[in-house]
C-alpha cells in the first residue's frame, strides 16, 4: 500500500518535472533570441529539452510496461546529455574568459580535481556496492566528476572577483549535482527511498533556479 | 548472397555512377546518400551481433540497443565530413539529412521486402514514420553542427549530448512501435511531430544562409 502510494505520487512527479523542463526550455529559448550574444541560454535549452525528453521516456516507459526502465536505459542516455550540455556550458564560460582570468583559474584546478574526484567516487562507489549497475555508474560518475571540476573551479574563481556575478550560477549548477547524486544515493537504501523524492522534488525547482541566476547575472 | 546486401548494391550502384556525374551540392548529397546506404548495412549486422552477445531478445534490444547504434552509425559520416573538408555553415545540415535519408531507403526496402502485410497503407505508414524518424534523428544532429559552427572547442560536447537526445527519441519511437494498439499508431505520429517541432529552427538555417549568400557580393 505504502510503496503503492509512493509510486503513484511518483509518477505523478515526472509528469510535472517534465512540464516544468519543458517550459522552462522554451523560456531559455526565448532568452537566447532576444540575447543572441549570451551562448549558455542556448545551451540550457538544449539541457532542459533533454531533460524532459528523459522524463517522457521514463514516464512512457512505466506506462506502457509496468515496469521501470532501469540500468542504462534511453532516458539515462538523454540525462547524461543534460550533465554534457552543462559541461559544454562550462567550457562556453572558459573560452570567453581573458589569459590573465584563466591564469588566476587554473590556480584552482588541483583543489577542484581532489574534491570532485572525493565526491564522486565515493558516492558512486557505494551506489555500485549496495545497488550495482557498474556501467550505468562509470558513465554518470565520469560526465558528473568533469562538471563539478569546472563548476568548482570556475565558483573558487569568482569569489575572488573573476566574473563574480557568475557565481551564482556556477553554485546553482553545483546544487544541481548534489541533488542528483543524493537523489540516486537515497534511493539506493529502501528506508530512504521517500527521502529520495525530496531531492528529486529539488531538482524540479532547478531549471527554475538556473534561469533566476542567469537573468540575475545578465541584468547586473 | 542475403537480401541486405543485394538490396544494397541494387540501390548504392546507380548513386555510386551518379556521384561521379554530378558536380558541386548534387555530388555531395550522392555521395552521403549512399554512406547512408552503407550505415544501415553495418548497422543490420552490428545490431544483430551484439544483441546475440548481450543476450537480449529482439524487442528488448530494439529499444536499448538499436538506437544508440543505429545513431552513431550515422553520425560517422557527419563528423568525417567534418573534419576532413571544411564545409559550409548549412551543408553540414544537408550532409546530415542526406545519410539519414540513405538510411531510412535500405531499412524500408529491407522490412517492405521481409513483411507478409506488403499493404498500400503499409508502405504509407512506414514511409511517413520510420523513414521520417531517421531523417529527424539525423537533423538534430545536423542542427546542433550547424550552431557550433564557430565554436570547434563545443563540437565534442555538444555532438555527444545531441547523440544522446536523438537516441532517446529514437528508442521512444522504437518503444511506441513495438508495444502495438494504441502507442504503435501514436509511435507512427511521432516523426511528424518531432519533424513539425524543428521545421521553424531548420527554416531558419536555410534563410541565414540564403542571406549570407545574397550579400556576398558574385564575381564574373
Amino acid at each position: 500500500m505504502h510503496s503503492d502510494l509512493f509510486l503513484n505520487i511518483d509518477y505523478i512527479h515526472i509528469w510535472i518535472q517534465l512540464i516544468c523542463y519543458a517550459v522552462c526550455s522554451f523560456i531559455a529559448a526565448r532568452r537566447a533570441v532576444l540575447h543572441p550574444d549570451i551562448w549558455r541560454y542556448k545551451i540550457l535549452t538544449g539541457a532542459f529539452l533533454c531533460y524532459a525528453l528523459a522524463d517522457l521516456f521514463w514516464n512512457l516507459y512505466f506506462t506502457i510496461k509496468w515496469e521501470y526502465a532501469l540500468f542504462f536505459s534511453a532516458a539515462d542516455l538523454s540525462w547524461i546529455a543534460v550533465v554534457v550540455f552543462l559541461i559544454a556550458a562550462c567550457l562556453n564560460i572558459f573560452n570567453e574568459l581573458t589569459d590573465e582570468e584563466r591564469l588566476i583559474v587554473r590556480r584552482y584546478r588541483i583543489l577542484s580535481v581532489l574534491i570532485s574526484f572525493v565526491l564522486i567516487a565515493s558516492t558512486h562507489a557505494v551506489m555500485v556496492i549496495i545497488a550495482g549497475g557498474l556501467f550505468n555508474n562509470i558513465c554518470y560518475g565520469i560526465v558528473y566528476f568533469l562538471l563539478v571540476y569546472f563548476s568548482l573551479q570556475l565558483w573558487l574563481a569568482a569569489r575572488k572577483d573573476i566574473r563574480p556575478q557568475m557565481k551564482n550560477y556556477h553554485g546553482a549548477v553545483m546544487l544541481f549535482v548534489l541533488c542528483d547524486i543524493i537523489m540516486f544515493l537515497m534511493s539506493c537504501f529502501w528506508e530512504t527511498a521517500n527521502i529520495s523524492m525530496v531531492f528529486d522534488m529539488g531538482l524540479t525547482i532547478m531549471p527554475v533556479i538556473l534561469l533566476y541566476v542567469m537573468k540575475k547575472e545578465v541584468c547586473a | 548472397m542475403n537480401l541486405p546486401i543485394e538490396l544494397f548494391i541494387m540501390l548504392a550502384a546507380p548513386l555510386l555512377i551518379a556521384a561521379f556525374l554530378l558536380r558541386g551540392d548534387a555530388r555531395r548529397f550522392a555521395a552521403f546518400f549512399l554512406l547512408g546506404l552503407g550505415a544501415c548495412l553495418f548497422a543490420a549486422y552490428i545490431n544483430s551481433f551484439l544483441s546475440l552477445a548481450a543476450g537480449m531478445d529482439i524487442q528488448e534490444a530494439t529499444i536499448k540497443l538499436t538506437p544508440i547504434i543505429e545513431e552513431v552509425l550515422k553520425a560517422l559520416p557527419v563528423f568525417f565530413y567534418l573534419a576532413v573538408y571544411a564545409p559550409k555553415r548549412g551543408a553540414i545540415l544537408a550532409v546530415s539529412v542526406a545519410v539519414g535519408l540513405g538510411f531510412a531507403t535500405l531499412e524500408n526496402a529491407y522490412y517492405i521486402m521481409n513483411i507478409a502485410d506488403q499493404s498500400l497503407l503499409y508502405a504509407v505508414i512506414r514511409g511517413f514514420s520510420a523513414g521520417a524518424i531517421h531523417t529527424v534523428c539525423a537533423a538534430i544532429l545536423g542542427y546542433g553542427l550547424t550552431q557550433i559552427y564557430r565554436r570547434q572547442f563545443l563540437t565534442f560536447p555538444i555532438s555527444f549530448a545531441l547523440l544522446c537526445a536523438a537516441s532517446t527519441l529514437h528508442a521512444m519511437y522504437n518503444l511506441f512501435v513495438t508495444s502495438g494498439g494504441v502507442w504503435a499508431a501514436t509511435g507512427y505520429l511521432l516523426p511528424i511531430a518531432a519533424a513539425g517541432i524543428m521545421l521553424p529552427f531548420l527554416r531558419r538555417i536555410s534563410v541565414d544562409e540564403g542571406l549570407r549568400e545574397r550579400e556576398t557580393p558574385r564575381i564574373d
